[in-house]
């Protein structure tokens, strides 16, 4: 269901109605693990641990040095690999050079990390075969009385229950970076399991009428889209995402804190999300004229 | 929000609430209607640029059957461009209301009347999305005198609540999400005047309750799927006895219980689990389907006593002291503190058990000045057992195994209650303050710890004033101040896919900013026609006269420009002042 594209609807709706405030907070120092990890058909996998920062911290987060980071599949016997931190980026580890590593669908993943302290990070994910999208199409979303561009998809869904899809959008062949939940695509296929999907709008492009320079569907870019799969708990993850997102507003849920799917040697928390994607890329559609005279535009 | 002008009267029962009222946990507002004028035909109304309303009244028989007919419309589309919200442009958002009621004195002893009400919410975004919810009642009423002591009243209630949400048109996104609550309730109410000193009062109370908690109809080109989740349906009879006893001219007695039985029937479907103490959608076992009238699991049956004592001390004061036991079988089950229709209701069932509240309040009232002044001072404690609230991140939204997002616990509410009003005299109005708390402990949030609920209000202030300048013109205002909601702030952030996540502190640990309101009018009467029958005024009001942005939520976000920093976003619905002007006439 798209209760997503509905909060985003009312995020736009009701932004005239917001502004920022100063209020007192305990910012807290926990210093918790924070991993971010991610193992696809088509690239090569990448970790990044850094650590948790006390809210009114203003500081970006700095990664975090001398991991030893294991990823093996379930095969037997098992592919494995020690990824290596990056020389130029602190706390991003990687696949050696002269090494190579791709996921496989089907195959089931384990992230290890031993701490400098001694503590164990481990991490299962699988890797589900993602159905191939058949094209995607760029026009005017009826949401907003045509005033946004949107990106709809097409395809056919997989039968049976239990598929979840994630699209990232690539924008001028650069992945559009959801520091905005409203960017943030994702599906089950409960409510429309085996149907052919005919133009799911994955991305509306909601900014100021007035203001040109906040699309980010903008005339002459590039765009294509990767349907990828994701596990039942990465969907569950990005669900709670939007729902952080989204609190304060008019569908909020009471604020609430984000399980990973990491666990440590020592029973510490630790945040963040391993995650697994089989992949099928879409056509290349070029905002055009023919699109952008679809637009109503603001007199 | 119901018509003025419809209305008869309301009674508000916060403590001492009567045997005759149940199902519900809290204080029980009991509003009549008018039953209409039998004499003479009368016409009444408002009209207005945030609102109108019309009322006509009269005969039908003279002396014999009367009618009243009301209608109302707000226009809060206009409020919203007035509060600058530019794309509530050419789209929908209002509500209207319809209440028709007829009355036949049918003999001496018989009176019969029928009335109905019903009303609707729209919200509609051009072609994006639409939201409705509307009630509608149909009451159907007779009462009866046996002798002269013996007073029958019967009732047949049908009443309906309702909602649609979804995208119109006929693309691929189409969808109708609607819901829908159906009661069928017969009621019947005796009171019998055993002597002057004591008056006793008994009843019998049957519901049938349907619900539909969640249906989504598609056309062709959607590319959604018809779903619709199970039904529930439940049987609540009830009956009650309950004596007003008079001893002495200083002590009046109120004592009864009633009695409330509890029935889930099919047809229905219900998910059974490993363990139903605490089901978890792992541990499934499967789906048991109930033919139509079939009793699922037992009855609840819950005894509530009633107690209330009031003590006169003198002609000017008395003293009210009252225990009750309150069961409320109809439970709200939303996770959004949010006035959109997304709420579902659901009955008592074999997951969710009937939520009890047991109440003691004492109260001191005292009258000044020949009873211009009345004052009181009360007091209360409620405890609550089957309080529900939701695990962390739940999804109440088309959930088919609702029950294993649901946790159970108790609650406790403590107040102090002052009020002064006056209601003669050039200067009218009433003053009210209230000190209180409600807690929740609810195993599985917030570490098992206590926590304030959302309804927490340490501090609530009213003020109302009305001045009669002179002849012609009358003054009023009013200010409201609240202590802010409780909600949960962020202590500590980390990233995931370039976008900021927070771990929270304790559940509703912190407050939004308090809310307060100022609102003015005054109203011109046309008093130079005082002894014609058409009578008419002009009121001229502000509301939210000092403009405040009060804080309907306080969330945090990140920067747009420096995402390194959070920032705390205020979300406020109507931040400006809102003028609006009612000619209202009555002939």
């Amino acid at each position: 269901m798209n209760k997503y594209i509905l909060i985003a609807m009312f995020l736009f709706l009701f932004a005239s109605c917001e502004d920022v405030i100063q209020v007192e907070v305990k910012s807290q120092e926990q210093r918790l693990y924070s991993i971010e990890a991610k193992i696809t058909t088509e690239s090569e996998p990448w970790v990044f641990v850094t650590k948790t920062l006390g809210v009114t911290i203003d500081q970006p987060y700095a990664g975090i040095s001398n991991l030893i980071v294991t990823l093996s599949d379930d095969v037997q016997p098992s592919n494995s690999i020690v990824l290596v931190e990056d020389a130029n980026r602190k706390g991003y580890y990687t696949v050696p050079q002269n090494e190579d590593f791709y996921g496989v669908a089907g195959r089931t993943y384990t992230l290890t990390l031993l701490t400098p302290e001694g503590m164990t990070i481990t991490s299962t994910e699988t890797l589900n075969p993602v159905e191939p999208i058949d094209s995607i199409q760029i026009k005017p979303s009826e949401r907003g009385d045509k005033l946004f561009l949107a990106i709809f998809t097409f395809g056919k869904e997989t039968p049976g229950p239990g598929n979840y899809y994630k699209w990232d959008i690539y924008i001028n062949d650069t992945l559009l970076h959801i520091d905005n939940a409203e960017y943030l695509a994702y599906a089950s296929d409960e409510l429309v399991d085996g149907n052919y999907i005919s133009g799911l709008e994955i991305l509306t492009d909601f900014h100021d009428p007035n203001k040109e320079s906040e699309r980010v569907l903008r005339y002459l870019d590039t765009v294509y889209v990767q349907q990828t799969s994701t596990s039942e708990f990465a969907y569950n993850y990005y669900l709670q995402m939007t729902n952080q997102a989204s609190v304060g507003g008019l569908f909020s849920v009471p604020p609430a804190n984000i399980p990973g799917n990491f666990t440590s040697s020592d029973g510490k928390e630790v945040v963040g999300l391993f995650t697994a994607h089989d992949i099928s890329t879409s056509n290349t559609v070029v905002i055009d004229s023919t699109i952008e005279v679809l637009l109503t535009k603001i007199k | 929000m119901f018509n003025s002008d419809a209305i008869k009267d309301i009674q508000v029962y916060k403590g001492g609430i009567p045997a005759q009222y149940g199902g519900k946990a809290s204080s029980v507002i009991d509003i009549r209607m008018k039953d209409g004028n039998n004499k003479d035909y009368h016409f009444s109304g408002g009209i207005g640029n945030i609102s109108s309303r019309l009322t006509l009244e009269g005969p039908i028989i003279k002396d014999k059957a009367s009618f009243i007919l009301s209608g109302r419309r707000t226009y809060a589309d206009i409020v919203g461009k007035l509060a600058g919200i530019k794309e509530l442009k050419g789209n929908k958002l209002y509500f209207y209301d319809l209440n028709g009621k007829v009355n036949f004195q049918v003999s001496q002893k018989d009176k019969l009347f029928a009335s109905v009400y019903s009303g609707d919410d729209v919200f509609a975004l051009g072609e994006s999305i639409y939201m409705r919810w509307g009630n509608l009642t149909g009451t159907v009423r007779w009462t009866h005198v046996f002798g002269d002591r013996l007073f029958s009243n019967t009732s047949f209630i049908y009443s309906k609540y309702d909602y649609n949400l979804g995208v119109p048109g006929g693309g691929a996104d189409q969808f109708d999400w609607s819901s829908q609550i159906r009661d069928l309730n017969i009621k019947e109410d005796m009171t019998y005047l055993i002597n002057p000193d004591n008056k006793l009062s008994f009843g019998l109370n049957a519901t049938v309750h349907h619900f539909e908690p969640g249906k989504i109809d598609v056309s062709e080109s959607s590319y959604y799927h018809d779903l619709e989740l199970t039904h529930y349906n439940a049987m609540d009879n009830d009956f009650y006895i309950s004596n007003e006893q008079n001893i002495g001219s200083a002590l009046t007695l109120q004592y009864g219980f009633r009695v409330s039985m509890f029935q889930q029937i099919g047809e229905g479907q219900v998910r059974e689990y490993l363990n139903p103490e605490k089901p978890v959608i792992k541990d499934t076992i499967g789906v048991k389907n109930y033919k139509s009238g079939q009793f699922i699991g037992n009855p609840f049956i819950n005894i509530e006593p009633r107690v209330a004592i009031k003590y006169s001390l003198g002609a000017n004061s008395s003293i009210k002291a009252s225990y009750n036991r309150m069961v409320q079988n109809i439970h709200l089950i939303t996770n959004t503190n949010s006035p959109t229709p997304l709420d579902i209701w659901l009955p008592t069932s074999k997951y969710i058990k009937p939520l009890i509240v047991d109440q003691v309040a004492l109260g001191y009232f005292r009258n000044f000045m020949d009873d211009a002044i009345e004052t009181s001072v009360e007091t209360y404690y409620k405890n609550m057992n089957n309080v529900i609230d939701y695990k962390d991140g739940a999804e109440l939204f088309l959930n088919e195994s609702l029950e294993t997002e649901l946790l159970r616990g108790t609650g406790y509410s403590y107040g102090l209650e002052f009020l002064l009003k006056k209601q003669q005299g050039k200067l009218t109005g009433w003053a009210s303050y209230t000190l209180a708390k409600t807690m929740r402990q609810i195993p599985g949030i917030n570490n098992g710890k206590a926590y304030p609920s959302s309804y927490d209000r340490t501090h609530d202030f009213s003020i109302i004033v009305s001045y009669e300048i002179n002849k012609y013109w009358t003054a009023s205002a009013n200010w409201l101040f609240s202590t802010g909601n409780a909600t949960s702030y962020p202590v500590s952030k980390y990233n995931v896919m370039g976008q900021t996540l927070y771990i929270y502190a304790a559940r509703n640990s912190y407050r939004i900013p308090d809310y307060h309101r100022m609102d003015v009018s005054v109203t011109y009467d046309y008093k130079k026609n005082e002894n014609r029958k058409y009578k008419q005024s002009i009121n001229l009001s502000l509301y939210n006269v000092y403009a405040r942005r009060n804080a309907y939520s306080v969330s945090f976000r990140q920067n747009e420009d420096n995402p390194n920093i959070s920032e705390a976003v205020r979300l406020s619905i109507i931040g400006s002042v809102v003028p609006s002007i009612t000619y209202n006439f009555s002939f």
